[in-house]
């Protein structure tokens, strides 16, 4: 096929594939274009673990063994209570009334589901056991069976506007070479997250923020940019495993007494959370790691170490029956990774040096009931938008998102194109994402996309990452400014050929990178609390004085701007500190 | 540590071998090191990596005539890394995966192109 395109979709984890069958059910010529592979591509590809769904939904609905007792009303409580109030209660609203059909459609399309589990911040189990890829598999039958065409490993780049309205997209094919423009009625976001923005991350590799900055240079606005959530303990060493999550799952995750310990042999959480120590939530959990690295107290590698010695090794073998069950194929391989060894030398009650790594973002383009992001005919659906999950995500209510968010996406972008026409591309606009494109391809000397990645990862991890202050923020965005001005406009490539060039891609990524990277920093800066996954050194408490805001990162010009808006709390009052005591004169 | 890399194809669909001496490289995947010869040494090799954990597959290149997931195996002294299928081959060890064929758009039709050739329209 060729020629008009009604409906595109960007992206092609659960939630843009999803966003494309609705989109051509309702019969609007819908074609999807992916960076990665179909089904092989994105965050949706690692997840081996949850979706959240309400007890009494998971027992009546899907036949799942749950607490009947549960409701959606004790869910969204604490999903508003994990985000700290800074979920936009709508969202979530839509979010746990959508996500049980949703499940059960899957489930008819192939996808299977296993009795829920317990996890941190919920109340009862809602965590029903879902595969990634098991999910994509049967999206991607769907598609074909409704013949939706895809462009795969094609980097898009650019939203194409006329007159501040949706008219296609730009974009490099990078199986051709070819850097091509398309015209299409609506387009929908589903590019996932911006992790790689970190030097370490648990997310797959082509999460570098392409849709944050290219829907903020189309006049979108991103929400909650300063909430991105890491994962305590990944490992470092080898290279090889760097940034995998083994020691968290035989750890807290599983509900395993390991323990974690800085280089005096103290076990550091004890500074943070007494009571519930290595159980701690995840955030708390990220942020004392960081500062035992970075106050000296850390491994020889630069991370913290994590112990099992203490326990007997019998208690690790039988981890293998009941846990990881479900996980492990055979003896200790898990994902793609044989740890009998490592699990050996645990065994023998040596520690594993491990660090947090950059996982989800919460922030993202803000958008509304219906996915639509403020630019007409532009739309956003999963990890890409924000609002939903506040200041900190809970277990598995990704999942219930990329659901429910990509059936609504693609439902809202089918009707938009329904009733409008396609708009011409501007020669101007086109021309303009092109010669960008270009550039790194034209000169013969400059810097390297590798040079630009390095040290912005590095000032993303000691300035903007766990531990943030007020100094290491403004810190990063004169780095970031920097970066900008004296690296972006040299960025060259060693290859002029434009089959397939990575180094090309690397160079268009930079730019997503530091889009992303600066708007995490201003409204991290901007934030003078503390606040779920966002924790100010010099702000430690989370101020209850004034409502909650969200802060909104938007461009004007060539520069970002921020503004604060109040966050919708129609159905559950957040806490507010009492007024101060006025002083008797 | 050497490196070997079957690359191409050629106009003429023919493929070729060029090897890379790398320093200490010890604890890297075989993913590690396709990255860092593009990244540091050559700009013009290709490589797909996705999840870096085994789990998408995508990655898959040949090692010593089985096929491998890239991400998951560790790379030695004398490695030589094939694309699985040399007539499925996109560039070096790239190859077509994904959908099908028949699902592919094609932007021929698209409102505005550059051809691959220097500066076209
Ligand atoms: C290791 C790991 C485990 C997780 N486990 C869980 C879990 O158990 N439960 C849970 O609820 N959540 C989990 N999450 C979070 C969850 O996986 C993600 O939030 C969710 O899968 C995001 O789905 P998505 O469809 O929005 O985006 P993704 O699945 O990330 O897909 C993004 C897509 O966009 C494409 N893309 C990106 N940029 C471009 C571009 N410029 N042009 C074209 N295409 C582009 C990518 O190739 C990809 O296809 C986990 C995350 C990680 C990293
Ligand atoms: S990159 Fe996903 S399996 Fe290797």
């Amino acid at each position: 096929m060729t020629g008009e395109i009604d409906v595109l979709i960007v992206g092609s984890g659960a939630a843009g594939m999803l966003a494309a069958v609705v989109a051509a059910e309702a019969g609007q010529k819908t074609v999807l274009l992916s960076k990665g592979q179909v089904a092989r591509s994105g965050a949706t590809a690692t997840i081996t673990g949850d979706c959240s769904v309400d007890g009494r939904t998971c027992v009546e609905l899907l036949g799942l063994k749950a607490d009947r007792n549960d409701s959606p009303e004790d869910f969204f409580e604490d999903t508003v209570v994990g985000g700290k109030f800074l979920n936009d209660q709508r969202l979530v609203e839509d979010m746990i009334a959508q996500v049980g059909p949703l499940v059960k459609r899957m489930r008819d399309a192939g996808m299977r589901t296993g009795d829920p589990i317990r996890s941190p911040g919920h109340r009862t189990p809602r965590g029903v056991w879902i595969s990634g890829m098991e999910l994509m598999q049967a999206l991607r039958k769907l598609m074909i069976k409704l013949d939706i065409k895809v462009r795969e490993e094609f980097f898009v780049t650019d939203l194409l506007l006329n007159d501040g309205v949706v008219a296609g997209v730009a974009g490099i094919d990078q199986r051709t070479g070819e850097i091509v423009g398309l015209q299409a009625k609506s387009v929908v976001l589903a590019t996932g997250g911006g992790m790689m923005i970190y030097p370490v991350q648990t997310a797959p590799e082509e999460l570098t923020g392409d849709g944050h900055s290219m829907a903020l240079r189309a006049g979108a606005e991103l929400i909650d940019m300063e909430m991105v959530q890491f994962l305590p303990c990944t490992l470092m060493n080898p290279a090889i495993w760097r940034g995998i999550q083994f020691p968290w799952v035989m750890g807290p995750q599983s509900g395993i007494r390991a323990w974690l310990l800085n280089r005096f042999g103290e076990r550091f959480m004890a500074r943070w959370d007494p009571v519930n120590m290595e159980f701690a939530t995840r955030d708390i959990i990220s942020i004392a790691c960081m500062k035992e690295i970075v106050e000296g107290r850390g491994g020889p590698q630069g991370g913290v170490f994590i112990s099992w010695a203490h326990l007997p090794p019998d208690i690790i073998d039988f981890a293998a029956t009941w846990y990881f069950r479900t996980h492990l194929k055979g003896n200790w391989i898990w994902e793609g990774f044989d740890f009998a060894e490592l699990v050996d030398s645990i065994k023998k009650g040596r520690a594993i040096e491990v660090i947090p790594a950059s996982h989800f973002f919460m922030g993202g383009v803000a958008i509304d009931r219906q996915c639509a992001s403020r630019v007409p005919g532009l739309f956003a659906c999963g990890e890409i938008a924000g609002g939903l999950h506040g200041a900190n995500r809970l277990s598995g209510n990704a999942s219930s998102q990329i659901l429910v968010q990509g059936y609504g996406a693609g439902a809202a972008a089918a009707a938009y194109a329904a009733k409008n026409r396609h708009r011409d591309i501007p020669r101007a606009a086109w021309q303009c994402a092109r010669e960008d494109l270009e550039a790194p391809l034209r000169r013969d000397s400059g810097v390297f996309p590798h040079e630009i990645k390095d040290e912005l990862q590095r000032l993303a991890n000691v300035k903007v990452g766990m531990l943030r202050s007020g100094e290491s923020l403004e810190e990063a965005f004169a780095g970031v400014q920097k970066l900008r001005r004296e690296s972006l406009p040299r960025l060259y490539c060693r290859s002029r050929e434009r089959l397939y060039n990575k180094e090309w891609a690397d160079a268009v990524e930079c730019r997503s990178l530091l889009d992303t990277l600066e708007a995490t920093t201003l409204s991290a800066l901007r934030r003078q609390e503390s606040r779920g996954a966002h924790y100010r050194e010099d702000f430690p408490k989370q101020s209850n004085a004034e409502a909650p805001w969200n802060g909104i990162i938007t461009l004007l010009g060539e520069k970002m701007i921020h503004a604060r808006r109040a966050t919708d709390t129609h159905r559950m009052a957040p806490p507010r500190d009492p007024a101060p005591a006025v002083k008797p004169a | 540590m050497r490196v070997t890399l079957v690359r191409g194809p050629t106009p003429e669909g023919k493929t070729w071998t060029q090897s890379y001496d790398l320093l200490d490289l010890t604890g890297a995947s075989v993913s590690n090191v396709l990255q860092y010869i593009s990244r540091h040494i050559d700009g013009g090799v290709a490589y797909y990596l996705s999840c870096r954990r085994g789990l998408c597959a995508a990655c898959v290149v040949r090692l010593e005539g089985r096929n491998e997931k890239a991400c998951v195996v560790l790379a030695y002294d004398g490695i030589v890394i094939e694309p699985t299928q040399e007539r499925l081959m996109i560039k070096d060890s790239v190859v077509h995966l994904g959908m099908p064929r028949e699902s592919e758009y094609d932007t021929f039709g698209a409102a505005f192109r550059v051809g691959a050739g220097p500066g076209d329209d």
